[in-house]
């Protein structure tokens, strides 16, 4: 007995010191259990988080570290409101979106407008007002635009779980500096963007999920939607970034089709942006009713 | 007693509704519904703006106005009293949990809704020992300080968003109004606009059109008003911060919040402000219902009234609502409106409920500005002027407490303006009862309490309550007496109207006779009855003075 054991030691410790030597490379596409709940089936793959090569881009923190106190609620609250937004802030959201809608991956997906890379340079001078604002600004300007509601004040709780959540994906990540992956992914345009062109990509890669008319997918439950509607009285604005053919265009090249980011290139991705464009959505906000009734139509400049 | 009627009886304490149903006709119901479609529509913008005064999500404050209502109808005494969410109540929840949560967060409802429990626990217990009585003696001086200190308070922390934008909360009033007047350039003139549109429409409506409900009118000028502005110029532009989307359940079950990790490190706050809330909370629905009974006639049961409310309130803290009271204006105009049962109650919860689901796009719109000037329009209500100027008008005691109290509910928070309030009460009728009058009679009025073989006496009327309490002033009375007659003529202490005497009461007068037996002349004592024979006797009074230098006037 007490013969086999020292041979039986010794190699268990031979294994421990040898096995990082023989690890597996890090597995590009990680995967990490997330809130969404599959509702429809799903290959696997398409609701997972995936990770990119260390140093490559800014990796934030895993759900796991989120503290254990009252910051540690107050971050998960605003997780909660920034994953599924129509059921913890139902108070603020005029459609069916919700902010992971387009901050694909819970706001960890580099180039979907990552929280990690926007917290650390705010407050900004945006084009868009050309002031400078503030993070909780910005985040009014989403609720009032993206979501088409109704702006939650910069004291509200809400927004204070929001911007909790934001700075703890950011945790570590430099202040003031532009990191990659931040906004969307670079764009070159070299015609003009042609919706006819798009309808027939549309309907061959987008349709499946985003409907023949672009009304999304519901969840079976009815509640909320699984595949965001693109347009209609339940999509963003017009006054909204996605409304813009660049910006939707930048989004949907690294993005979309979900999982399948960089498979369009980039006329093929500003032709589904104008598809998109020319439909109807909500009002301006910014304009009055008559300006929204004649005015011309916003965001197809560029 | 009859069984019959002690069955009555039974029933009509544990199931006060019992008294009432048998009430209800067609005319009854017809006049009661009406009634109750004006107050569930009268409380909705209360019940949003109140909710936002405690630091809760507007739905808490519908829900405040629909369940508790609905037990306090069935549980109440009083037939015409409406609860609901009270202006003194939201500030003191705002007070209390925001020492361990932050605003409106989950933590922060958790802590409400134990508060809830905790204040209808505590007002149960007042019902079920019967304690009911206590809160009549709840001095109105301090009431009236403690209402206008809550009017000020809501109107400073509205300021804000009155003009859309951001202040420091929880700042004394001078530091808001110093950082107001700096700020003014900054502010949203949309947003004041609005707010100034509301507060002029609810004043102009208030003033020359009485009949009408001003509250309602100035919502709804106020709603006009933002959806024009949003109309012509865009929402987007004039960036008025509004109300947002309600979404209502049809039972939100909550439960009061226990468990260690919770309840330990706040337990003293929240037991301590349970305590005030409740004391707040039974304070004003007792004189609401004494109110209203005096102007329907009714008798209220001022116990089975405080019974009401603690049970609403634990059922409020199991169905997301915070602590309610009755409501002294919806009350007011329930009576006005021709309410006759808690049917009103009932039916005014039915009528906010399905107000909300039918009208929230509308109600979504609202501005949070003309939410603020429908705080001015209710805080400015809370400031009595008329009241006020009576009460400063006042040498004395009034004055004294009235400014004592506002000025620390101002300043120092709600919390010690209630217990500096229960404290100035205590001392009030303390000094009240422990000063009975003296009068020294003469001529014919005092020659009629001179028995046979006396002509000349000092006769001092006595009236009050001669007890421990009051020992000190009695005998410095009787000092002051002594110092003018030299003790020289016998003392005849006229006390027909002596309410009751203890022990050491006795042990005073009789000190006296001493001192007069002394000086050689006798204390001749008159009362009212013999119901304190037993107590003279005992403490050798009959002795002393001589059996036949005790009169009675019966």
């Amino acid at each position: 007995m007490k013969q086999a054991f020292l041979p039986l030691l010794s190699l268990s410790i031979l294994v421990t010191l040898a096995a990082p030597l023989h690890a597996e490379p890090t597995d590009p596409l990680e995967v990490r259990p997330t809130l969404v709940e599959p509702q429809v089936s799903l290959p696997t793959n398409l609701v997972t988080v995936p990770v990119v090569n260390p140093g490559e881009y800014f990796v934030p923190p895993l759900v796991d570290d989120i503290p254990d106190d009252k910051t540690g609620d107050m971050i998960r609250w605003g997780r909660n409101i920034f994953v599924n937004t129509q059921k913890y802030a139902p108070r603020y959201a005029g459609n069916g979106l919700n902010c992971v809608s387009c901050h694909l991956s819970e706001g960890r997906q580099p180039y979907a407008a990552p929280l990690w890379s926007a917290y650390p340079i705010y407050p900004i001078q945006r084009n868009k007002t050309k002031t400078v604002v503030t993070f909780p600004q910005r985040i009014q300007d989403c609720f009032k635009y993206s979501l088409d509601g109704i702006a939650p004040t910069v004291d509200a709780p809400e927004m204070d779980a929001l911007v909790t959540y934001a700075k703890w994906l950011s945790t570590a990540a430099p202040v003031g500096v532009v990191l990659p992956g931040r906004g969307f992914a670079s764009i070159k345009k070299t015609h003009d963007p042609s919706p006819i062109e798009g309808e027939i990509i549309y309907k061959s890669r987008c349709a499946l999920c985003h409907g023949e008319n672009g009304e999304g997918q519901k969840n079976r439950d009815g509640v909320g939607y699984m595949f965001p509607p693109l347009w209609g009285t339940d999509s963003f604005n017009r006054a909204a970034g996605l409304n813009k053919v660049k910006t939707a265009a930048q989004f949907i090249k690294a993005n979309m089709p979900l999982g399948a980011g960089y498979t369009l290139n980039d006329d093929e991705s500003l032709d589904v942006a104008a598809y998109m464009w020319i439909h109807f959505r909500p009002d301006d906000p910014r304009k009055s009713f008559f300006m929204n009734r004649f005015a011309p139509k916003p965001g197809g400049a560029n | 007693m009859s069984p019959a009627e002690i069955k009555h009886t039974l029933a009509g304490r544990f199931f006060p509704f019992t008294e009432w149903l048998p009430m209800l006709d067609a005319d009854t119901i017809r006049s009661d519904v009406w009634a109750g479609v004006a107050a569930g529509i009268l409380i909705l913008p209360q019940a949003i703006a109140l909710a936002t005064m405690a630091g809760l999500p507007p739905e808490v404050g519908l829900y405040t106005s629909i369940f508790p209502i609905f037990v306090s109808a069935l549980f109440g005494s009083s037939w015409h009293v409406l609860s609901g969410p009270n202006t003194s109540i939201s500030v003191m929840v705002a007070t209390i949990v925001g020492a361990y949560a932050s605003i409106g967060t989950p933590d922060w409802i958790m802590y409400t809704l134990t508060l809830t429990f905790i204040a209808g626990a505590i007002q149960l217990l007042f019902g079920i020992l019967r304690l009911g009585a206590v809160f009549n003696y709840f001095s109105h001086t301090v009431m009236v300080a403690i209402v206008t200190g809550v009017g000020v308070i809501i109107i400073v922390q509205q300021i804000g968003n009155f003009f859309g934008m951001t202040v420091n909360p929880g700042e004394p009033v001078e530091d808001t109004l110093y950082s107001i007047f700096f700020r003014i350039p900054d502010a949203n003139w949309w947003a004041a606009s609005l707010g100034i549109l509301t507060v002029g429409s609810g004043m102009f409506v208030k003033r020359f059109f009485p009949k009408l409900p001003y509250i309602i009118v100035a919502v709804i000028v106020g709603m006009l008003g933002g959806w024009l502005l949003d109309l012509l110029f865009g929402s987007g532009n004039i960036n008025v911060d509004k109300l947002g989307y309600l979404s209502l359940e049809a039972l939100p079950l909550s439960a009061p919040d226990f468990s260690p990790t919770n309840f330990y490190e706040a337990a003293e706050g929240l037991i301590m402000g349970g305590f005030i809330i409740a004391f707040l909370g039974l304070m004003q629905s007792a004189v609401i219902a004494r109110a209203m009974a005096v102007r329907s006639g009714q008798h209220v049961d001022i116990d089975q009234e405080v019974i009401g409310q603690g049970l609403s309130n634990i059922a409020g803290s199991f169905l997301t609502c915070f602590p309610s009271c009755g409501s002294f204006n919806r009350s007011a105009s329930n009576i006005d409106m021709g309410g006759r049962t808690p049917l009103v109650g009932i039916v005014s919860a039915i009528v906010l409920a399905l107000l909300v689901v039918f009208a929230s796009p509308v109600i979504a719109q609202m501005p949070l500005s003309v939410m603020a000037g429908i705080l001015f329009l209710v805080g400015a209500a809370l400031i009595k002027v008329k009241d006020i100027r009576t009460l400063l008008s006042v040498r004395g005691e009034a004055r004294i407490s009235f400014l004592l109290v506002c000025f620390t509910t101002v300043y120092g928070g709600l919390q010690w303006g209630v217990l500096l309030g229960i404290a100035v009460s205590i001392i009030a009728y303390m000094r009240a009862v422990s000063r009975p009058e003296f009068d020294v009679l003469f001529e014919n009025e005092a020659e009629q309490y001179m028995p046979e073989g006396v002509d000349d006496a000092t006769v001092v009327q006595l009236s009050g309550s001669l007890f421990f309490g009051s020992t000190h002033t009695v005998e410095r009375a009787l000092a002051d007496i002594a110092r003018d007659d030299q003790r020289g003529k016998p003392l005849i202490i006229a006390g027909e109207l002596i309410d009751n005497m203890d022990d050491a009461g006795v042990a005073t007068l009789a000190q006296e006779a001493r001192k007069r037996k002394e000086a050689g002349n006798g204390l001749i004592l008159w009362l009212r009855d013999h119901n304190l024979d037993e107590l003279l006797k005992r403490n050798g009074l009959f002795t002393l003075l001589g059996t036949g230098n005790i009169h009675y006037a019966t």
